[in-house]
């Protein structure tokens, strides 16, 4: 059962315990696409740097994706799903448009007794966006153990005649188990911002299309598409995050040197160089995964955290900042200090 | 213009048709793709795609950056002349 109230305390800090992963079985090479879209795989690493991506199965849904992360997630960890408090997805593309995406992760994980809901935060700004939400419900005390699971099928909202998104996203989910940690460690400011002046910049369509014979044409939401104005997202987020990131920092009273890991979201792997040739940080202080796994929505910052943790390139005590922009426009960005397992209260013993 | 001339911008204007829904009579050999014709980068890659099957040639990147317009891209296809 939901634990309300259990940490009404406002000395502790919120920490990060545990990511968990998943990336559907099938990849997807640029060869691949190479088969169904006008494009070419040296075009698409030399100006995305994607080579390959996941593709959810058919019949796999971001309910799916989710559960497995956030299984995943609570085996790191130790700890039941039954004893989860309160699952947030974040997705753009929902199982259904009603109940929530959330609920299916509940049933499906065994996470019954949580609470639970979705937030849409514009796919990618969501890895900050539903961290911020989850950890501002611990810190209140209401809920004592959040799974925040980011989950989107993206390759599901394709049009496969058109090329610029199509080469740029994959599906995949992860999971942020948050709870409790010492005072002074977990997540620390956090910044949200939102410019609606980019709307049609990057974004989910929903429109009429045809074949060049007439018929009707659908993605895997029906008359819903991905849309992407490259060019804008490339103006938008290295020319705007870096500014953001240092306001942060600012707010803060910390500078770029302080951060031992840069968790970018993985957009484009030219952005991410862009950004922090602005910020003037070398790229040895960042991880990407955007090679292996494509534009993974709002999963990519936590997903980009895991693998810095199992490469050893994020150790208790770091200072990681995460920042995830794209539709909207929308970014956050979050300060956190690295937990290890002595910052979290033990895991019950398994009777 | 010869024949062989009239063939090579032929089907290039039909594949920009196919790529990007452009009307013939829209494309000349002045047409530059990203000015005249609003192409964006992934577009003039569809356009180069299907160039190379259409027309059984390979077109490295470092050359189809240079081809800026439909002119300088026939005469690439019928005299391998490169811009500077």
């Amino acid at each position: 059962m939901a634990k309300i109230g259990a940490v009404p305390t406002t000395s502790q800090g919120v920490g990060i315990r545990a990511i968990g992963r998943y990336l559907p079985e099938k990849v997807v090479s640029n060869a691949d696409l190479e088969e169904i879209l006008l494009t070419r795989d040296d075009w698409i690493r030399a100006n995305i740097g994607v080579e390959t991506r996941h593709m959810a199965a058919e019949g796999e849904w971001t309910s799916d994706l989710g559960t497995a992360a956030l299984l995943d997630a609570c085996e790191r960890a130790g700890i039941s799903p039954a004893e989860l408090d309160l699952v947030i997805c974040g997705t753009y593309t929902p199982d259904n448009m009603t109940p929530p995406t959330a609920m299916l992760v509940i049933r499906k994980s065994g996470a019954l007794g949580a609470t639970g809901f979705d937030v849409n935060s514009g796919a990618c700004p969501g890895g900050v966006f539903a961290l911020d939400i989850g950890a501002k419900y611990v810190a209140t005390g209401q809920y004592r153990r959040v799974a925040v699971v980011m989950a989107d099928v993206s390759t599901r909202t394709m049009d496969w005649k058109d090329p610029a998104p199509a080469v740029i996203f994959g599906d995949g989910a992860a999971c942020y188990l948050l709870e409790a940690c010492t005072p002074g460690r977990g997540i620390g400011r956090t910044l949200l911002r939102s410019d609606p002046s980019g709307y049609e910049s990057v974004w989910v369509r929903r429109e009429k299309r045809t074949r060049r014979d007439g018929s009707a044409l659908s993605s895997g939401f029906g008359d819903n598409f991905g849309a992407l104005d490259g060019k804008a997202v490339h103006a938008f987020a290295v020319g705007e995050v870096p500014s953001f990131i240092r306001e942060l920092l600012d707010v803060a009273d910390q500078a770029t040197a302080d951060v031992d890991l840069f968790a970018l979201h993985q957009a484009n792997l030219y952005i991410i160089q862009g950004i922090l040739r602005e910020l003037g940080v070398p790229l040895e202080r960042t991880v990407t995964n955007i090679q292996k796994y494509g534009n993974t929505s709002g999963a990519s910052v936590p997903l980009v955290l895991r693998e810095a943790e199992d490469l050893g390139r994020l150790l208790p005590g770091d200072q990681v900042l995460l920042a995830a922009f794209g539709s909207g426009f929308s970014m956050g960005a979050a300060l956190v200090r690295w937990c290890g397992p002595e910052d979290f209260e033990p895991a019950p013993v398994a009777s | 213009m010869s024949t062989v001339q009239s063939d090579t911008l032929q089907t290039l204007k039909e594949i920009l048709d196919e790529v990007a829904e452009i009307p013939a009579e829209r494309i000349s050999l002045e047409s530059s793709y990203i000015e005249d014709l609003e192409l964006d980068s992934l577009a003039i890659v569809s356009v180069f795609v299907l160039v190379q099957r259409r027309f059984g040639v390979e077109v490295p990147n470092a050359d189809f950056d240079r081809l800026t317009s439909v002119g300088s891209t026939v005469a690439y296809l019928e005299d391998r002349e490169i811009p500077a």
